[in-house]
């Protein structure tokens, strides 16, 4: 059983393993690259090396330099946080052969779900329900590819086997076009993933993306943790998430949850994951599986007590899971707002020094960040600087705590999308709820430039 | 050394997951270098650059400046050629360099034609906007 673990993340995620491993009795090495020398987080944890310079490639994607730095620290796990190396089986492997603990699935697991048509099969076969088309790759002939379409009806979309995360994907509106849509896409996932596999499904037209968080230990249990809301995107990336999902049958939701927990019972899943779906008129229909700690966890924790990341360590360590379905009881309602260093109209990025910054706080608010007043965001990383984070009886209270924590919030020295997020909580559609993940960027066209 | 003892460490660099070796025997000093398989090697198409207030003053006319604060690259991407180099004739509107900041590349344009007399700035560093990037003459 590890009690030291070397955090493989910069920023806020980095931060928040650090609390729950002190959380937890257990010591932290905070490994950052020469840009994140100075940054308070890294002060902060037990022990700190630095693994290379500042260009990601170079050291927080640079896995010699992370193993090595886990051998000089004596660290006996790995936390790869979200990004970076989190869903990279060669990585998992590396570390497991290396004698030490990779805080996440096995390298067979993340494999699988990295291969969007295994996932699909492997899901299919555990009875989640998976959107219409073939769990197979495509076959090479033109006509069999043909047939495949017309028996799912268009409109189709052609994605990568190796894509996830909105990329390597064509939708095809009729059948003149897919033969050359599938040409086009095959080309590009060579080139990007490596992988020029292709699979064929229906394209939905208006959904909402639905998630469900699972836990599960190394001894077959597994649970869902309720399921969140991440339909606000653009350019496929998450802004706004809450949870639960607005106006979906609970009953609905808790047949899916269990078939997730089947699912990773099934293929003896460890650790946390999301099961990301696409939920339109009435119906769930999986996409894909995230191996890792997500991004949007607070909102799941917020409603369910349970201190996800703790859960995740205490896994790792091969404990048995103590929390059984029935013990999870969802309370109210949460949302998180991620606080980009961005321009609020152009998107354009913002790095730079932060002259200001103030934090909303009270009943009900939690901000989780990396960042203090004098601290310098580096150009080289994603752009997320906090993210902020309600909880309240019902959404109306969670929205209206959150309009409170949005108004209180001051950044000086760099530019945010705070004024964005103040903007789409005044949006009568997303107040009513419900919204699909189109409607952010219908809005952003619509809204008239200040 | 002899080029066997060479060749026997240039081979295991190839087979490590080292990037660099260095040994020193005697009054020589060996230095092997290997290409990071994992360092970035391309340029995301450009995406549109934030609007960019004119600058009426004329020293300033013949400078090109950084739009925003990020990582300079002067070659579309690792190991290819610069996009502009010294003594050539730019157009106005031509790419002479992008800047990298939080995995957007930003396309750095002339607004002027005119011959490129001065690169100000190296390669890999980081610009801060404003910052002037180029002289044209």
């Amino acid at each position: 059983m590890f009690d030291k673990v070397l955090i493989a993340n910069r920023g806020e995620i980095a931060l928040r393993i650090a609390r729950a491993c002190h959380g937890l009795g257990i010591k932290t090495v905070a490994v950052h690259s020469e840009a994140d020398r100075h940054a308070q987080y890294v002060q902060n944890a037990d022990e700190s090396l630095c693994i290379g310079p500042a260009a990601p490639g170079l050291s927080y994607l640079n896995q010699t330099a992370l193993l090595f730095a886990a051998r000089v620290s004596g660290a006996q796990a790995i936390h790869p946080g979200y990004g970076f190396l989190s869903e990279n089986a060669g990585f998992a492997e590396r570390i497991e052969a290396a004698g030490l603990t990779f805080i996440g699935p096995s390298a067979a697991c993340i494999r699988t779900m990295g291969d969007k048509v295994a996932a699909k099969r492997a899901m299919r076969e555990a009875g989640v329900p998976c959107v219409p088309g073939p769990d197979s790759s495509m076959p090479s002939d033109d006509a069999s590819i043909l047939a495949i379409a017309a028996d799912i009806g268009y409109p189709v979309i052609v994605k990568a086997a190796g894509g996830g995360g909105g990329r390597g994907m064509r939708v095809v509106q009729a059948e003149a076009e897919l033969l050359a849509a599938i040409g086009l896409t095959r080309e590009e996932a060579r080139l990007a993933f490596g992988n020029p596999e292709l699979y064929i499904e229906k394209f939905l037209g208006h959904p909402r993306h639905v998630e469900i968080q699972v836990l599960c230990d190394a001894h077959g249990h597994a649970i869902w943790l309720g399921c969140r809301d991440c339909s606000l995107q653009r350019r496929h990336q998450k802004v706004l998430e809450e949870a639960p999902a607005p106006g979906i049958d609970p009953a609905l939701i808790a047949t899916i949850g269990e078939r997730c927990a089947e699912a990773c019972r099934r293929i003896g899943y460890r650790g946390v994951g999301t099961f990301e779906f696409l939920y339109e008129d009435g119906e769930f229909f999986f996409i894909e599986m995230n191996t890792r700690l997500q991004v949007e966890h607070p909102v799941t924790e917020m409603t369910t007590g349970i201190d996800i990341v703790q859960q995740q360590l205490r896994m790792a360590r091969g404990e048995v899971l103590s929390v059984r379905q029935e013990d999870v009881q969802l309370n109210g309602h949460s949302l998180e707002c991620r606080i980009n260093a961005e321009d609020p109209l152009t998107f354009m990025p913002t790095p730079g020094l932060i002259q200001r910054w103030e934090v909303p706080g009270g009943f009900g608010v939690r901000v989780d960040s990396h960042v203090t007043t004098g601290y310098r965001v580096p150009p080289y990383y994603d752009s997320m600087v906090a993210k902020v984070i309600t909880h309240g009886a019902t959404r109306e209270d969670a929205m209206a705590r959150m309009r409170l924590a949005l108004s209180e919030m001051v950044v000086e020295g760099i530019s945010t999308n705070i004024s964005l997020h103040r903007e789409i909580l005044d949006d009568p559609a997303f107040c009513a709820g419900g919204v699909d993940i189109h409607h952010l960027e219908r809005w952003l066209q619509q809204r008239s430039p200040t | 050394m002899d080029s066997a003892r060479i060749k026997g460490l240039m081979d295991l660099l190839a087979e490590s997951d080292l990037l660099e070796l260095s040994l020193t025997e005697g009054d020589s000093t060996l230095r092997l270098f290997k290409q990071a398989g994992q360092v970035i090697t391309s340029v995301a198409p450009a995406v549109t650059a934030a609007p960019t207030p004119a600058t009426p003053v004329a020293s300033s006319a013949v400078e090109i400046k950084a739009s925003l604060y990020g990582v300079l690259h002067l070659t579309p991407a690792v190991g290819e050629a610069p996009f502009v180099s010294v003594g050539q004739a730019i157009e106005a509107g031509q790419t002479v360099a992008v800047i990298e900041a939080m995995k957007m590349f930003h396309p750095v344009k002339a607004k002027v034609a005119g011959k490129l007399v001065e690169i100000l700035a190296q390669a890999g560093v980081e610009v801060e906007a404003g910052q002037a990037l180029f002289r044209l003459g």
